[in-house]
């Protein structure tokens, strides 16, 4: 009887087994279907016609809540899957997300964008073009790595430059994604463990490095393929790794100067790692392999003067001899100068900082419960545990002290360290006290996971584009725009050069990405503020020619027109221009409007400065 | 290595369309990866391999166990070192007196895949037959995919067909989405110009700001139409007399010209107009507004599809009559 008992538990244990499967895959199933769905809206919905302030406008929101929707069905599946031994429905739910990143991280191109990234994107396509005219990368260039890229796959693929700039970040987010995944191989000791990990390894959540084409991007993405082989060396000690990580580290440190900076310190952590107790025991990367990069990239970057230039002005800053205007003390002065709305600024805090805030949260979580229920640290957590700690904590002081970069760029590091870390936070809970445990504590924490999930899932997508719901612009390049800053570059008068305002564009950066960098002039933007004073100066000044002492082109873009109203509408006591203002100007005598394209004005502004005014004192 | 050496001759081959795209990319982003990680990893990945036991130091007396990498090991590290070899290519390049163009880039480039997939085939050729490493084949690619579509009853086995059918139809609705994109912006440029009297080019300045009843004064007007389809545009100028204080109706208003032109999708339309005053006065803004197709029965900036203006002041009569221009 004890044999038929034991044996009808077996079986029951099997069909319970087998029937979680299947709610498994009809998930799957859901979970495509989700997809499909988000296809298709995005096959139907049209192209760009023009500029788009926000790129989440130009499609209704039912799609974002597809969007939301396959991200969390496909996490959920391979969550349900870790938790069936041997069962694979987990690799439907991983193609599910990666088949949703390509279509999020190439939005771009699908929406026809000519270029994105208005700035320094744009200048550095103008890098790019600049080894066209040089026949090679010029002298001051400090990161010429991804200028060399897109230059020869642009050569390769017979492609313009500017349309390949478009597809070489997503490229850059494969290898992020792949390397992460293999870093969760390579460190984790069970199959539940790594996929446990995947669904936040595979969220897009260093935003906008995912698709903007800068050096500082793509070298972050690169960090996850340094970490993994130097993760593989510590187990697999062969020349072969060794010299696959020493390739991956001099071509990844030639991308950005702050990849040396930030990951020296790592390497080291991960050498001393050894002298930590209660660590596991494994073999070591020598230091020679360690050091050896960046001995290179000393020896490469010393020659720039710029890179001198402003680590010593970062040096100066950080003992007190220089520094103002940090981002913080920027942040400050809007918000005691605007007054603004609690709910406004906690909208914009939570798009700009919410996902970062989260993630650090979960890494801290999981270090926490890692101490408390594990009697040792292995070298990866600890590698891990100090990326987090050191940059997300050191990310602060470039909050409040102007080093050049934005704290947004170390908290970078410390999101990649987050999200190898997250997984352990639930999976030490999973494993230490609700695996064995009764049904309901099971419900209570998948609930609780899952809702971690939706939260995460919501803040990646809604922060990886700017929008106007983080105070910021849609960052496209509209075609109206590239033709008509060129036609003005064409048809300027040459001797003396006119001077440009400009309002919602940035015309040398324009410059830069359809003629190069090489000649571009500074005085082609004549003397003074390359923007136009606040509502054009008619509280003052009857016409706005009477600002200037020297004629002047004004640009301006239909972004630049509309962005107060859309992006701050309920602060209009602090727009710079009103759409009155702009309406004055087509009745202004000083201003003649000699260009026009459905986006890009360019208006002639004859300029009569010192004469009296009759001042029309009416409020715009 | 065949394949290098084809795609390092393709762009001289005048090879282009989506194939040259495929292969442009393979080139700068697997290629130079693939052959390096070949040359680092030459045998074939097996579990009993990757649970040997560590493999040797350098200096270790010790017979080592060469590490093995899986299959999508091979992919990440082909993409990333791909990614990290390209760039050295083209900077050691710039230390030479040889240009970067484009036949030098793709040479450089083809070369050193070659050099790396000769020395990945010695090492692979050193390794015992039964170890070699074997380059994806349908059986790998497929394999993941038939376990999926495995299962130990017809529910489960329908579940992971459906799957499988479901992952093929995404993958091929992204991959429509993507190629699928293209340039939506259909615009029209419409511009004034004026002759610079040193260069006698027509740039954007030196607009006249007189009208005088016996001369005749120019202005330059410019359309360029890239709509992608054929459009007939009509130009109405208006001569007004605005209220540069007040509302948004002229005081006064004349037509004084109005004609059409029909232009292809890309084509550029530019021809000088002289205006004849039929106002007079100060600041008088001279309006050109552009139609497609026929114009309204009131002409204005608020119905206009595109419009510029200048400002002007004339003195003496006018008849208003619309004058014509040289033609382009």
């Amino acid at each position: 009887m004890v044999k038929l008992d034991a044996s009808r538990d077996h079986e029951e244990a099997i069909v319970f087994r087998l029937n979680t499967k299947r709610r498994v895959k009809l998930a799957a199933l859901f979970g495509l279907g989700l997809l499909l769905i988000t296809t298709l809206f995005t096959i139907g919905v049209p192209p760009a016609s023009g500029y788009e302030i926000s790129l989440y406008d130009a499609y209704p929101i039912i799609f974002w809540v597809f969007v939301v929707g396959t991200f969390f069905m496909s996490h959920l599946v391979i969550i349900a899957s870790a938790k069936i031994p041997e069962d694979r429905t987990w690799i439907a739910g991983l193609g599910q997300v990666l088949l949703l990143n390509t279509l999020l991280l190439l939005m771009p191109y699908i929406r026809g964008y000519p270029m994105w990234g208005r700035d320094d994107a744009l200048s550095h396509l103008g890098f790019i073009l600049d080894i066209s005219t040089l026949g090679g990368v010029s002298g001051a260039n400090i990161y010429p790595n991804l200028h060399v890229v897109a230059r020869t796959l642009s050569y390769a693929t017979g492609l313009e430059v500017m349309s390949v700039l478009n597809l070489i970040q997503p490229v850059f987010s494969l290898v992020f994604f792949g390397a992460l995944y293999l870093i969760l191989k390579q460190v984790l000791d069970s199959r539940e463990r790594v996929l446990f990990g995947l669904p936040f390894v595979t969220l897009p959540v260093l935003g906008q490095a995912h698709i903007n084409p800068r050096p500082f991007d793509a070298a972050i993405m690169l960090i996850p393929l340094v970490l993994y082989l130097l993760v593989k060396t510590g187990e697999d000690a062969t020349p072969s790794v060794r010299a696959a990580f020493v390739i991956a580290i001099v071509g990844s440190f030639t991308y950005h100067p702050l990849m040396p900076v930030f990951l020296l310190p790592m390497f080291l952590v991960w050498f001393f790692a050894d002298y930590v107790p209660y660590v596991g025991r494994e073999r070591s990367t020598p230091m020679t392999v360690v050091l050896l990069p960046f001995v290179v990239a000393v020896a490469w970057y010393q020659k720039f003067v710029g890179i001198i230039v402003r680590f010593e002005r970062v040096y100066n800053v950080l003992v007190g001899f220089e520094g103002e205007g940090s981002p913080l003390s920027s942040y400050s002065e809007t918000v005691s100068r605007t007054s603004p709305r609690l709910v406004d600024v906690l909208q914009i805090a939570t798009i700009t900082y919410g996902l970062d805030g989260v993630l650090f949260a979960l890494g801290f979580a999981a270090l926490g419960s890692t101490l408390l229920f594990q009697s040792e640290m292995d070298r990866a957590q600890i590698l891990f545990g100090a990326m987090l700690t050191v940059f997300s904590f050191g990310g602060l002081s470039f909050l409040v002290l102007d080093l050049i970069v934005p704290p947004e760029r170390p908290f970078q590091v410390a999101k990649i360290a987050a999200i190898l870390l997250a997984g352990g936070a639930f999976y030490v809970i999973w494993d230490e006290k609700v695996r064995n445990y009764h049904a309901e504590l099971r419900d209570t924490f998948d609930v609780a996971f899952a809702a971690v999930l939706v939260v995460l899932i919501v803040l990646a997508t809604f922060s990886l584009y700017p929008s106007p719901l983080g105070a910021e612009n849609n960052p496209q390049v509209a075609e109206m725009e590239l033709e008509g800053s060129a036609w003005l570059v064409e048809h300027r008068e040459p001797e003396p050069e006119t001077g440009v305002q400009q309002i919602g564009i940035n015309y040398e950066r324009l410059y830069h990405g359809q003629y190069g960098t090489l000649s571009w002039r500074n005085t082609m933007y004549g003397e003074g503020s390359t923007v136009p004073p606040p509502r054009f100066n008619y509280t003052t000044y009857g016409t706005l020619g009477q600002n200037y002492d020297q004629d002047k082109y004004l640009l301006v873009s239909e972004g630049g027109r509309v962005t107060y109203q859309v992006t701050f509408p309920d602060y209009r006591e602090f727009w710079r221009y009103t759409p009155e203002n702009y309406e004055r100007i087509e009745r202004d005598s000083t201003v003649a409007r000699v260009y026009a394209n459905g986006d890009l004005e360019t208006y002639r502004i004859n300029a009569t400065g010192g004469q009296e005014v009759v001042a029309d004192v009416t409020e715009n | 290595m065949s394949f290098s050496v084809w795609t390092v001759l393709t762009p001289s081959v005048g090879l282009q369309g989506p194939l040259r795209i495929i292969v442009g990319a393979l080139m700068v982003f697997f290629l130079p990866g693939y052959a390096l990680v070949v040359a680092l990893f030459p045998r074939q990945y097996t579990e009993e391999r990757r649970q040997s036991p560590p493999s040797f130091k350098i200096g270790d007396d010790r017979r080592a166990v060469p590490t093995v990498v899986t299959g999508l090991e091979r992919f990440v590290l082909s993409v990333g070192l791909s990614l990290c070899t390209v760039p050295l290519i083209g900077l050691a390049l710039n230390s030479t007196p040889i240009e970067f163009t484009e036949i030098n880039a793709l040479l450089a480039l083809g070369e050193m895949t070659l050099a790396l997939s000769i020395i990945a085939l010695v090492r692979w050729a050193r390794v015992p037959p039964t170890a070699r490493f074997r380059a994806l084949t349908v059986s790998s690619v497929a394999g993941p995919l038939q376990s999926l579509s495995s299962g130990t009853d017809r529910t489960e086995v329908l579940l992971n067909t459906l799957l499988v059918i479901g992952l093929i139809l995404a993958s091929s609705g992204v991959a429509f989405a993507v190629l699928d994109g293209e340039n939506g912006e259909q615009f029209t440029e419409f511009y004034l110009l004026s002759e610079d009297p040193e260069s006698g080019e027509f740039v954007s300045g030196n607009y006249p700001s007189e009208l005088t009843p016996d001369g005749e004064t120019e202005v330059r007007i410019g359309i360029v139409n890239q709509e992608d389809q054929t459009v007939e545009y009509t130009v109405v100028i208006l001569l007004q007399d605005i209220d540069t204080d007040g509302g948004p109706q002229p005081a006064r208003e004349r037509e004084i010209d109005r004609f059409s032109t029909t232009l292809e999708a890309e084509e550029t339309w530019e021809e000088s107009r002289a205006i004849r005053p039929a106002l007079t006065g100060e600041e008088l803004r001279v309006t050109y507004l552009l139609y497609t197709g026929v114009p309204p029965g009131d002409p204005g900036t608020e119905n206009a599809y595109r419009h510029v203006h200048i400002w002007v002041s004339a003195s003496g009569g006018g008849s208003g009559a619309a004058m014509g221009g040289e033609g382009q």
